[in-house]
């Protein structure tokens, strides 16, 4: 099941205790609360990098739009699709969560 | 878009990154022995303080992580000695936390009390693994050497999991608990922790093979190999090596990057060949990659397969350790005694399980 998309206005940010690290332009994941890994492809791990708890997901599409040169709208779509599935899989900080200095 | 952002999630997505970054000698790990101090003194243990050494302050320390941190490794082992017995251990955790390190602890458990485990929590580390010696008071203090630890380290791995972390229990086999380690399995299961017995015991990391004298002996290993124990082992029978993917005889020099109290840069725990020291390293990359020493280690890793494990008649089922060999036989390429024995060992029991399926196949 597909969370919510994250409002255009609310920036995503990564879980507090999600670790990362990008091997050979794919980021690895590793989230010690659920005890997973999770490898990104080289387009989710460029909107991984890119979810600074600043940029809005419609942000994030802008820059995806340009880099790989596709319709924003499309970009837009799966950049949503993409951060609803990182929420659904615990990679996000809940979105009522404070920031952690 | 050419390619959509997904979130594979299976394991060859990740064996596959394992592999990538073996060949390429990108460690994923970082193993770091912060102090040789201890408050257990078991017998087989393999660290060899220095004395007169001095181990490495908290800052120094930290400066090593960011070293280690722009080297690419995820996961961060701290462990010891023991870890715990160092006051500053969560301020250097928290920085390894602060610098996106997947945390592994690796403790004897003796100080996790409810306030410790409570700041454990908050560290919210990948996993804790704890060094567990018996099943019983008799069998684990004497290991250990400290009355009581038993039910100290008992009361350790509760409180950790009264909070929900994940506990591992690491258990060396020796000839003092080789038979219970059912128990020992048993126990940890109730406690919700997965257990791992390792049965080859080192000698230190000096030379000494006094530990040695430990190791558990032939009549068990049989047993340990055998269908009896597929439960413990993992495996319904023995398998052989599969050297396909990488061409090395083990991870040395490739997925871990580990460090003693001192800062010295090794290409594993066990093989104890210093490349540098992390204090006086500008470019801890450039040094994992040229460093002579290191290259010299891949370079021993990938002829060991192709030379010392075709000409051991059990080498197909051999978990060799050049480490062990250079510090036991004095040559990294040398079968050990105690390899061997297991890889006899391991070897009539695949023959003897594919004797059984050859009579009975499988429906």
């Amino acid at each position: 099941m597909m969370a919510m998309p994250i409002g255009p206005q609310t920036p995503p940010r990564r879980h507090p205790d999600a670790a990362f690290r990008i091997y050979d332009g794919e980021a690895f994941v590793v989230l010690p609360q659920s005890h997973v890994y999770k490898i990104l492809n080289q387009v989710g791990s460029r909107v991984w990098d890119l979810i600074d708890g600043t940029r809005t997901a419609s942000g994030i599409a802008d820059v995806i739009a340009e880099e790989y040169e596709v319709p924003r709208e499309t970009a837009l779509k799966d950049v949503n699709d993409f951060v609803g599935e990182l929420e659904v899989n615990g990679m996000l900080a809940p979105r009522d969560a404070g920031k952690v200095a | 878009m050419s390619s959509e952002p997904t979130v594979p999630s299976g394991s060859t997505a990740y064996a596959d990154m394992v592999v990538r970054t073996w060949n390429q000698a990108l460690p994923m790990n970082a193993l770091w022995e912060i102090t040789y101090a201890c408050n257990h003194k078991c017998a087989f243990c393999y660290n060899c303080p220095e004395r007169g050494h001095r181990e490495l302050g908290k800052d120094q320390i930290i400066s090593g992580l960011n070293k280690l941190a722009d080297l690419g490794c995820i996961f961060l082992v701290l462990t010891g000695g023991e870890p715990l017995t160092r006051p500053d251990f969560f301020d250097i955790a928290w920085a390894g936390k602060r610098l996106g390190f997947a945390l592994r602890i690796y403790t004897n458990g003796y100080l996790v009390d409810e306030v410790v485990a409570r700041k454990m929590k908050e560290l919210m580390p990948f996993e804790v693994e704890i060094s567990f010696h018996g099943s019983n008071p008799e069998s684990f203090d004497k290991l250990t050497g400290v009355p009581g630890s038993f039910h100290r380290v008992l009361q350790g791995i509760k409180n950790l999991r009264n909070l929900d972390l994940k506990v591992n229990l690491k258990v060396p086999i020796t000839k003092w608990n080789q038979w219970e380690i059912r128990e020992i399995q048993a126990l940890g299961a109730s406690l919700g922790c997965h257990t791992e017995f390792d049965p080859v015991i080192t000698p230190r990391d000096d030379g000494d093979t006094s530990p040695l004298a430990l190791q558990a002996d032939r009549e068990f290993l049989d047993k340990l190999w055998s269908p009896e124990y597929a439960d413990v082992t993992h495996e319904e029978a023995p398998m052989p090596r599969n050297d396909t993917a990488v061409e090395a005889n083990c991870g040395t020099g490739r997925s871990t990057i580990a460090l003693d109290p001192y800062g010295n840069i090794y290409p594993c725990v066990q093989w104890r060949r210093s490349a540098g020291n992390i204090t006086e390293v500008e470019d801890l990359r450039s040094l994992w990659l040229h460093s002579p020493v290191l290259n010299e280690v891949r370079r021993i890793a990938v002829e060991i397969p192709k030379t010392t494990l075709k000409t051991c008649e059990s080498g197909e089922f051999c978990s060799f350790c050049p480490g062990v060999a250079e510090v036991q036989t004095g040559d990294p390429r040398n079968i050990y005694p105690q390899i061997k024995m297991n890889a006899e060992i391991r070897k009539q029991k695949h023959q003897e399980y594919l004797a059984i399926q050859t009579k009975q196949p499988l429906s």
